[in-house]
């Protein structure tokens, strides 16, 4: 089952789309089931002022996706490197079992975008 | 919320009418029907009648109805019981790809004892060609099973000129009506088939009962051994209640037949039109020309369907989907595989089945609310893969 903040991520999918002004973006993809995940940050005096994504996926992919964008804001770029799993599933809360690997695509497309550098 | 269930393909809530049949055999009149005292006989009268009203909707001989625990059970029966009895005078089965599970896998299991099978595609519509069917059977071909009405699409099957043709080389045939019984026109002599399966929880019927109708004169050999319950034909004690609610189910949809044409029918178009019309990007999967009224397949682009789904059941609409995703593998519906449905437009399918319950609010309640989620999906979804 879903929980109460994974249903609102799927249904409100905050933060969608891509992000002109971003200084920092990456994708990730599951290349087993298709799901791809593009993560947009504008990073400034060390902070992420701005997160958007994108996603083709499942449920699962969405609600990680959006609910990495929710946990990176206004959070220092030291502070979103060291974020992993767990805190990113703590923040989107309860998904089905089988569902979990989006939030496994949401962890590598951050650690992508944040190692990618200033472009 | 307003609470829609447009999932009637997978299962339907049971009518109260039926409900109402079914409970003295589930308390006071918990006879079994094989035993000789009042109590049993007045089960076995209830077996017999609910037989007779399973006849009276296919059109056939009471005696040529054995009943099931549903559909499965019955077409594992046509398929393997036939393929048991007559493999003496060949071994080769036809079929097509759209089948059920429950046929496609038992084809599966005879062909690791022997058997050979042919898998038809159908056309892009979803429909089986006569003409592929009878370039298929051979003199060998002891029986061809095509489905009547697609539980994905709704499409349905030219199967009495499939039957004509599958006759011509002297196969028998069955045909999986789960979808169509009590949706359309069911008659066996008219359709000319040798088996048809039919299930009860697709009809507003309990679950775990089904029939299975086998001409006078082709025998199968039971799956189900034990008794001489069903004529010998399948073993065990009835499910009364079970059979007596197939029974009123078949009735009741029997007398409602017309009505569920020209009602769900006509909610059926209003939901698929309004959804074409509000929403860009929409293709409906399989013919509209040939289906049946209850069932409509759209493809929405650059939408994930499954997140579709749970966006639709987060606001109280059931429906499903051509493509599940579990633990990081895609699983894509296999009907519409079949029809070279590109796979981002299985991956974009939804099923809006609609029952007997569906009603007006229903459709408006869909229509006001799915053209937004659509919309957020797609302003979520990457321009390009790239």
């Amino acid at each position: 089952m879903y929980g109460e903040t994974a249903r609102r991520l799927i249904t409100e999918m905050p933060n969608r789309g891509s992000l002109d002004d971003s200084t920092h973006s990456a994708k990730a993809e599951n290349p087993v089931c298709g799901d791809i995940i593009k993560l947009y940050l504008r990073i400034e005096e060390d902070v992420v002022r701005d997160a958007r994504f994108e996603c083709r996926g499942c449920p699962g992919a969405m609600a990680a996706a959006a609910g990495l964008t929710e946990l990176v804001k206004a959070k220092s770029a030291v502070e979103c490197r060291a974020f992993n799993l767990e805190d990113l599933e703590a923040h989107v809360g309860q998904l089905p079992r089988h569902k979990r690997h989006g939030l496994e695509l949401a962890v590598e497309v951050l650690r992508s975008c944040l190692g990618t550098g200033e472009r | 919320m307003h609470p829609v269930y447009l999932d009637n393909n997978a299962t339907t809530p049971v009518d109260p009418e039926v409900y109402e049949a079914m409970t003295p055999f589930l308390r006071e009149e918990f006879g079994n029907a094989s035993s000789a005292h009042e109590k049993g006989q007045r089960a076995r009268k209830a077996v017999e009648e609910a037989r007779s009203q399973v006849a009276g909707l296919l059109g056939c001989g009471d005696r040529e109805l054995l009943f099931t625990s549903g559909g499965t059970e019955a077409d594992n029966l046509a398929v393997w019981g036939v393929a048991m009895r007559y493999r003496d005078r060949g071994t080769h089965i036809v079929t097509s790809k759209i089948e059920h599970p429950a046929v496609l896998r038992t084809c599966e299991v005879l062909e690791n004892d022997g058997f050979q099978v042919t898998y038809l595609d159908p056309g892009p519509d979803g429909i089986v060609s006569p003409d592929d069917v009878e370039q298929a059977t051979r003199e060998d071909t002891i029986l061809v099973s095509v489905m009547y009405v697609n539980n994905e699409t709704g499409t349905v099957q030219p199967l009495p000129e499939i039957v004509a043709v599958a006759r011509k080389k002297g196969a028998l045939f069955h045909t999986d009506a789960v979808q169509a019984a009590g949706k359309i026109p069911v008659n066996v002599k008219q359709l000319g088939v040798d088996l048809l399966s039919i299930s009860a929880h697709k009809l507003h019927g309990p679950k775990g009962v089904g029939a299975l109708f086998v001409k006078d004169g082709v025998e199968v050999v039971p799956l189900m051994l034990g008794g001489s319950h069903e004529r010998g034909r399948r073993g065990g004690t009835e499910n009364v209640p079970g059979i007596v609610g197939i029974g009123r189910t078949c009735s009741i949809a029997n007398r409602r037949l017309d009505e569920f044409k020209s009602a769900i029918g006509g909610l059926r178009d209003r939901l698929e039109e309004g959804i074409l019309e509000s929403v860009p990007g929409t293709h409906v999967n399989g013919s509209r020309a040939r289906r049946a009224p209850h069932v409509t397949n759209i493809s929405f682009d650059d939408v994930g369907g499954e997140t579709l789904l749970v966006a639709l059941d987060f606001q109280g609409v059931a429906v499903s989907t051509g493509a599940a995703c579990a633990a990081g593998s895609i699983s894509l519906s296999h009907v519409l595989s079949a029809m070279s449905i590109p796979e981002d437009r299985i991956r974009g399918a939804i099923r809006f089945s609609l029952g007997r319950f569906t009603i007006d609010d229903d459709i408006d309640y869909v229509l006001r609310i799915l053209p937004d989620l659509v919309k957020r999906a797609r302003e979520a979804a990457p321009e390009t893969a790239d």
